[in-house]
């Protein structure tokens, strides 16, 4: 009886402010903002262009000139929405791209888990090698796309672990001035990655004369600004440099940077996921 | 910091809302739709020696655009009946259009009921 009453509430409510009379009506509404949702947050995965705030700013004219009886400016924003739409998408095309045509190789969920702290294993393997006159960078991959920028020689898909990273870094045949490929998952990529040909000719136009520590910097702010990736590199001097989201953070410690590549990664929730579901496979297997 | 707090995942979720209802809203208020709307019975030129029983309300369905209707106050209306016609009895009274005053921008389509029975006794 309450239900029914608070039900007949709730309905004159809607009807009254918001002029929500049939129950077509609540599931038209549902699926536009189901549709805006959908559209705003892909928007927002583009890190190069701000085409979300642009949508708000077209939302707030076009709701402004409604209620400020701007007709003709109403109908012609509402006219033009459409085209507006496909410029959108026009601009956005290679996150589009990113996410729709490349939708099929996204990462599946690791069979090996890797070691709960791999960023200070990763850090620390880095640092030793560093000490080794061995120039490292590190690509750590998240969630865009970044195969059509970096060329692997080989791919071996292994769990960051101390004995594994050591032993990598480690090795004769890892170049002195290399690039290490990482996901956010804690699993190594591939080592001896080079860039792309299609980054250094075609995106950065590189020449002869370009050395390989400029090259690094200006391909790896590039990936950062063009995709999620965070890029860090380590030095036995101790100063180290950090990319993400285009911007570069020099002659920052170890610390500091650990500390910033946490963040970006979120590693507490990682942490806590993987605590809870390795709980729930102690719990089951006892 | 503003710019951050636009973009966060709970502002876009709010965004979202209100910008999916408004997009709805100016789509839909041209849009004609049919509703159920309870109706009130006022009967005027009463006699005060008599009573007047009759059901209290009855269903019309009003069609028109939404923002009329929207802009339509139904407390704030009445099916008119004259009482003096009427004498001691129970009558049959057939509702009409005219009975209502609508806004010329709303039809009432059908009454349910479009009838009503109507006693008229002497006050106890």
């Amino acid at each position: 009886m309450a239900y029914t009453q608070y039900f007949s509430y709730f309905y004159e409510l809607c009807a009254d402010l918001l002029g929500l009379y049939l129950y077509q009506d609540y599931i038209e509404v549902c699926l536009f903002i189901f549709a805006v949702y959908k559209g705003l947050t892909w928007l927002k995965q583009d890190h190069t262009k701000h085409l979300v705030m642009g949508s708000y700013l077209y939302f707030f004219l076009l709701s402004s000139s409604y209620y400020l009886s701007c007709n003709i400016l109403f109908s012609t924003l509402l006219t033009l929405a459409p085209v507006c739409m496909m410029l959108c998408i026009i601009i956005h095309q290679k996150q589009l791209q990113k996410n729709f045509v490349l939708a099929s190789t996204k990462h599946s969920s690791p069979k090996t888990v890797p070691h709960k702290n791999w960023i200070d294993t990763l850090i620390q393997s880095c640092l030793i090698a560093s000490h080794h006159n061995k120039h490292i960078t590190c690509i750590i991959e998240r969630n865009d796309h970044i195969h059509s920028l970096l060329q692997a020689p080989f791919v071996l898909h292994l769990p960051i672990q101390k004995s594994i990273t050591d032993l990598l870094l480690a090795s004769n045949n890892l170049s002195a001035q290399t690039l290490l490929w990482v996901n956010q998952s804690g699993m190594i990529h591939s080592i001896n990655v080079t860039w792309h040909s299609f980054l250094t000719n075609e995106l950065l136009l590189v020449n002869a004369k370009t050395n390989t520590t400029t090259l690094n910097h200006e391909a790896a702010t590039l990936l950062s600004q063009k995709t999620d990736a965070v890029v860090f590199e380590i030095n036995a001097a101790n100063t180290n440099t950090i990319w993400y989201q285009g911007k570069c953070m020099q002659n920052i410690t170890v610390q500091q940077l650990l500390v910033f590549a946490k963040e970006i990664l979120n590693y507490q929730n990682q942490i806590s996921n993987q605590r809870k579901s390795d709980d729930k496979t102690n719990h089951a297997s006892s | 910091m503003i710019k951050q707090i636009m973009l966060h995942h709970n502002f876009i979720k709010l965004a979202s809302c209100i910008i999916g209802y408004t997009m709805w809203a100016f789509i839909a208020q041209n849009q004609h739709i049919t509703i159920n709307q309870p109706v009130s019975l006022c009967f005027y030129q009463t006699n005060d020696q008599y009573q007047v029983q009759a059901p209290e309300s009855v269903v019309a369905i009003i069609s028109g655009k939404r923002q009329d209707i929207h802009r339509y106050n139904p407390e704030q209306n009445a099916f008119h009946i004259d009482a003096s016609i009427y004498k001691e009895g129970t009558h049959q009274v057939t509702l009409l259009n005219e009975n209502l005053f609508l806004p010329d921008s709303l039809k009432m389509v059908q009454l349910i009921p479009s009838s009503i029975t109507v006693t008229i006794s002497k006050q106890v």
